[in-house]
């Protein structure tokens, strides 16, 4: 599979914060690929040096073998979402649209003639042609911030935390979209600090903590290379009597977090919350919840940074 | 640079300018509402609706409550609420029956203009045929001219009369002379002389001034009323007045909010380049200038009554039209050096402002240059959209030749290519240097 960009040694300060710290990554044409990771992992950083927009300190970004930051027809490859929207919101979303376009390059008539294939894909209704941007519900927004950046064709999609803020419906369907997107062979380079988000849409994960990459793999060569299968997770009403607490650890192969009044025990075992069921039955702590379910990525970027994911 | 690409730029950043009720009142209501308010508060009143005269209050009292001096006071309220000049009261004058520093503190007080005094010997010498009197006017006040019109027609009326008592007493004195003529010169013949001046003497003395009063109207307004032109040159000031607002105050903010947020990191994700944006954007500003500039001609022209020495067919038309919007260009390029050098829309509005303001009081944009003071008048020559305004209406209003604004109209246009030239400079580093945050 051809590569269509390639981050080689990437480091970036800004001022004496090292928010990269030399970052290489090769993303294929038309994969999904996710950078999961908190606020300030450096997700924002690395796509503001991938669309072009940053100068790496050290190393270089290269889009189909040319890099962006120094050359304007390879940033007519990429079309850039950032997470919080940057359209006027005393244009239309059709306005915004043919806006965007003639600074891509894109002249009027092909622009329309690109917006009749979203049309359907973004269910594009008579607001988004005559209503201002400020009348607009988030839903309705974010979609128009997706369209305005499709509007020439490029080849590497480029998304910030697209699902950030949206209620489960909305983010739903945009999962669908950026899938329907995937179809029409672009690359899609999407970061999210939502493991559910990844889990749905990745191809491939990175894994990114303070500025580096952690682990880059599919998600479920991802779970597999943490060594668990399961997680049981057990939440208490108050703080677990010693005794809760010497039986949720008691179980040899197994590996228990603890945020907060819940008990995450990470296992091969999968009859292993039968067992727990029992064993806690006659300790004094009451308890509100006990599940088990498969491991998550959310667990893997646990045990990989210590940083617990929602 | 992409002609299509700019063309969208602008015609965007014109629409999303328009939309905006708070742009769409300051860049046209204002601009109409002050005109209108300037012309209707300075502007000279219409031909046929002459304007007010000042008319002076006078206050007469009598140093004593003697019916003889109060006499005399009546005598001169009544011979004062007489005199006009052009059909128009000159003096509301009474009696006051204070004592006189009761009268100079309500003088002082602003209750009236002048306090005359009548001592007690001015009846005794009225009958000496001298007029005797003390006059109190005001003095330090903010209106000097109103200061010297208060005394010179107080002080100018009490002269006539002292005039009018001589004539008076002259013509009573002279009447039997010239009634007995024959028989005086039958006893004296060489009097006949004497006799003959004092009959002449006696016809013209009420009526012996002859003077024709000519009024001339300034350079520019030979063919009528000076009114429209005065409204001509207050709608010109008006729109150079407006690029401050727009331009300058307008201008900085703009460029500084647009550094605070991120929508440049969107743009300069694209195929745009900086100086496509710079040039897009100058023009969109220059374009949302001349909206008003239109708006406020029409107004002024259509509305107000504006007139100007030039039509759009004369030769001079184009030099207007470039003067104007070298001005618009400055007043932008002053608002991007501001925007572009300070860190924040607040600091970029007080630096503004303090440009804005002293520019339009001591720049002569409010007040006519020549009603300026000698300090502020050396501001306004040195100020290159001062420049740019008088060499406008220069040529708009006086027909002054080319020549004559030859020096001004090139300082200024290289102070404009200078100022935008610096604009451009400090706006690709400071885009640089946003996207490196």
């Amino acid at each position: 599979m051809k590569t269509a960009v390639v981050v080689d040694g990437v480091t970036k300060y800004f001022g004496d914060e090292r928010a990269l710290d030399n970052v290489s990554l090769e993303i294929r044409e038309g994969e999904i690929l996710v950078l999961l990771g908190p606020n300030g992992s450096g997700k924002t950083t690395l796509m503001r040096c991938i669309v072009g927009v940053l100068r790496p300190n050290r190393g270089r970004v290269l889009v189909y073998g040319r890099e962006p930051y120094n050359d304007l027809d390879v940033k007519g490859l990429i079309g850039y979402v950032p997470q919080e929207h940057y359209l006027y919101e005393n244009l239309t979303g059709f306005e915004n649209y043919l806006y965007y376009a003639a600074l891509e390059g894109v002249d009027d008539r092909t622009a329309l003639e690109r917006l009749e294939r979203f049309k359907d894909i973004f269910d594009l209704g008579e607001w988004f042609y005559k209503k201002k941007l400020k009348t607009y519900s988030g839903g309705m927004i974010r979609k128009t911030n997706i369209v305005v950046a499709l509007s020439h064709d490029p080849k590497v999609f480029v998304m910030d935390e697209p699902t950030a803020g949206l209620d489960p419906n909305a983010r739903r369907g945009l999962w669908d979209t950026i899938l329907k997107l995937r179809e029409e062979d672009r690359t899609i380079i999407l970061a999210t600090h939502l493991f559910e988000d990844a889990e749905v849409l990745a191809d491939r994960v990175v894994i990114m903590y303070r500025g580096r990459i952690r682990e880059v793999d599919e998600v479920e060569a991802l779970k597999e290379k943490v060594g668990y299968k399961f997680a049981v997770e057990v939440e208490f009403a108050s703080e677990p009597s010693e005794d809760a607490r010497r039986v949720v650890e008691s179980y040899d192969g197994s590996r228990v977090l603890r945020v907060g009044y819940t008990y995450r025990i990470l296992t091969n075992d999968a009859k292993l919350v039968e067992r727990l069921e029992e064993d806690l039955r006659n300790v004094k702590s009451r308890i509100l919840r006990l599940e088990a379910r498969r491991i998550s990525l959310g667990d893997v970027y646990f045990l990989l940074t210590g940083v617990m994911l929602k | 640079m992409r002609g299509r690409t700019i063309y969208r730029i602008v015609v965007s950043y014109l629409k999303m300018s328009f939309r905006d009720k708070t742009v769409l009142f300051w860049s046209v209501m204002f601009p109409l509402l002050l005109l209108t308010f300037i012309v209707f508060l300075f502007a000279p009143k219409p031909v046929g609706e002459q304007a007010t005269v000042k008319t002076v209050s006078v206050m007469v009292v009598p140093a004593r409550q003697t019916s003889d001096l109060i006499e005399l006071a009546k005598e001169y309220v009544k011979y004062m609420n007489l005199t006009e000049f052009n059909g128009q009261k000159v003096f509301i004058a009474e009696v006051a029956n204070v004592a006189l520093d009761v009268a100079v503190e309500m003088l002082r007080n602003g209750s009236c203009d002048v306090v005359l005094y009548l001592p007690e010997d001015a009846v005794d010498e009225m009958r000496n045929f001298t007029v005797v009197a003390k006059v109190y006017v005001l003095t330090g006040t903010p209106n000097i001219v109103e200061e010297q019109m208060n005394e010179m027609l107080i002080v100018n009326f009490l002269h006539q009369t002292g005039m009018y008592l001589i004539h008076g007493v002259v013509d009573y004195a002279v009447t039997p002379i010239i009634s007995n003529s024959s028989k005086i010169i039958r006893v004296e013949p060489r009097l006949a002389e004497s006799i003959g001046i004092l009959r002449v003497v006696k016809e013209v003395m009420w009526n012996n001034t002859k003077v024709e009063v000519v009024r001339v109207k300034p350079k520019g307004a030979e063919e009528g009323d000076i009114r429209p032109y005065v409204i001509g040159w207050m709608t010109v000031s008006v729109i150079f007045m407006q690029y401050m607002f727009s331009g300058i105050l307008g201008g900085a903010s703009s460029t500084s909010r647009m550094f605070e947020k991120r929508y440049l990191e969107r743009i300069f994700s694209t195929r745009v380049s900086p100086m496509e944006i710079f040039v897009g954007l100058l023009i969109s500003w220059i374009a949302s200038l001349t909206v008003p500039t239109m708006v406020c001609l029409a107004w002024g022209i259509l509305v107000l009554g504006a007139k100007f020495t030039i039509t759009p067919l004369s030769p001079e038309f184009p030099v207007v039209v470039l003067l104007v919007l070298i001005g618009a260009i400055l007043s932008i390029s002053i608002g991007l050096l501001v925007g572009l050098l300070v860190r924040s829309t607040e600091a970029a509005s007080v630096v503004a402002n303090l440009i804005v303001w002293p520019s339009m009081m001591l720049g002569g944009f409010w007040l006519p240059r020549f009603m300026l003071p000698e300090f502020a008048r050396v501001i306004s020559e040195i100020h290159p959209l001062s420049m740019l305004l008088y060499s406008t209406v220069d040529i708009a209003l006086y027909k002054r030749p080319l020549t004559a604004i030859l020096v001004p109209a090139v300082t200024a246009t290289v102070v404009t290519v200078v100022a935008l030239t610096l604009s451009s400079i400090l706006y690709r580093r400071r885009v640089t240097k946003y996207l490196e945050r």
